[in-house]
């Protein structure tokens, strides 16, 4: 079973992917906030990270930082899922070491379902 | 011609603008530009009749001086214009963001009441609904601030006031948010004596405003304790307060916390949601409807926010 950390401020999007994990081969773990995401990441040592931009105590940006500097990390994929949308974030994101940037109000679950399967397949190999 | 004309009606320009006269680049080139024309004439004139040269250098010094400080002028309105376009334009990516996380989160929830691979009761399906009519109501909310917001910088807020009853408004508001606040982990509390008079006030905008604060006790209590809802009535008004157990206000922060756009840098390491305007329109309400707005708060401890409004 892949492990999957959501780090995110919304509990609801959280209930909105343990549905869509459900029948999935897929363990959601959870966090609200920026320090926590971090610790868990380093915890649980997921296949893959979803994580939001904006969040509580460390925002996305420096917990993405963090991760890419970090030699027991740097190889997990970071799937980043915001709603903010600028060119210079999406610049930043990606140099920062983001695999892909996606905006939340475009992509259904299903397409993000599908892009999380498609980076898990890619960094199997 | 008349475009010509038109065009040299610099009041008109400017209070299409919105700015007063001192502050408007068009009125303040055209006065530099009769300032010059005058002194070079007067200088030349002076220049004939006296001929000591100290004097005249103290004209053209004095002249030199006036010039500077309408320059000054100049370049600072220029400042103020380049500053209002960037706080504009900040305020609308921060618009755009808080615009698409309710939108967001209606179609992923739509997203699974449609999914065939989800298998849900009615209960959950009933939630499912209640959250995409909770979402909803936010983006109307803010959609509604912003135009309120245009309204007040236009100076043409009208507010329609009638007597109503605001123990049911408020009412109405902790039926919708009590779903949220459980699951925030805290409970939504409610303290109003059996009969309350009715106020006089613009309903809508009333009931926004319980919502907002309602909304930020929630949102800046960070998932413990108790948001509290009470109303008491005080000589010829009545008073409702909001109180939470949550982050609280730093001291420096007090003084900006009705003012527009702000947003506490301490506040965003625990809540990121917000856009600044929501206190300001209320202030504003609740002032033009003949009431008073004010909080106390300790930080750390939590706040109370408290708005009065004439007995109808």
């Amino acid at each position: 079973m892949k492990k999957i950390l959501f780090i995110e401020d919304e509990m609801r999007l959280h209930k909105n992917f343990e549905e869509l994990f459900k029948k999935e081969d897929f363990e959601l773990i959870s966090s609200y906030d920026g320090e926590s995401g971090l610790k868990l990441a380093e915890e649980t040592m997921p296949d893959l990270i979803l994580l939001d931009l904006i969040l509580p105590r460390k925002n996305g940006f420096e917990v993405l930082k963090e991760i890419k500097s970090n030699p027991q990390l740097v190889n997990i994929p970071v799937i980043v899922l915001t709603n903010v949308g600028g060119v210079q974030e999406i610049e930043k994101a990606l140099s920062l070491g983001a695999y892909i940037y996606l905006e939340k109000a475009n992509y259904s679950l299903n397409d993000i379902l599908e892009k999380i399967k498609e980076t898990l397949k890619k960094y199997e190999h | 011609m008349r475009r010509f004309f038109n065009s040299l009606n610099l009041y008109k320009d400017c209070r299409k603008y919105n700015v007063k006269i001192w502050q408007c680049p068009q009125f303040l080139f055209l006065l530099m530009g009769l300032i010059i024309i005058c002194s070079t004439a007067i200088t030349n004139t002076v220049a004939q009749e006296y001929l000591e040269p100290h004097f005249i250098a103290l004209i053209v010094l004095g002249e030199a001086l006036v010039l500077f400080i309408i320059n000054y002028i100049l370049v600072s309105s220029f400042e103020r214009i380049v500053q209002s376009i960037k706080t504009k334009s900040e305020f609308i990516s921060i618009i755009s963001h808080r615009l698409r996380t309710p939108l967001s989160a209606i179609k992923w929830q739509l997203d699974l009441l449609l999914s065939k691979k989800v298998e849900w009761n009615q209960e959950e399906i009933n939630r499912s609904f209640l959250e995409v009519q909770n979402q909803n109501e936010k983006m109307i909310n803010i959609i509604n601030s912003l135009l309120d917001l245009n309204l007040i910088e236009d100076d043409n807020l009208i507010l329609y006031p009638s007597s109503f009853s605001l123990r049911k408004v408020i009412d109405e508001i902790v039926k919708l948010q009590s779903s949220v606040a459980a699951k925030e982990n805290l409970s939504l509390v409610v303290d109003m004596p059996e009969e309350t008079p009715n106020v006089f006030a613009d309903r809508i905008k009333i009931k926004n405003i319980v919502y907002h604060f309602i909304d930020n006790a929630i949102r800046y209590s960070t998932r413990k304790g108790k948001v509290t809802v009470s109303l008491e009535v005080i000589p010829k008004a009545v008073r409702c307060l909001v109180t939470d157990e949550g982050v609280g206000i730093s001291q420096k922060d007090a003084k900006n916390i009705f003012n527009k756009f702000f947003r506490s840098k301490e506040i965003l390491y625990y809540q990121t949601e917000g856009t600044g305007i929501g206190l300001y329109l209320a202030k504003v309400i609740i002032e033009k409807s003949g009431g008073k707005i004010g909080f106390s708060s300790v930080e750390g401890r939590g706040s109370i926010f408290w708005f009065t409004l004439p007995i109808a």
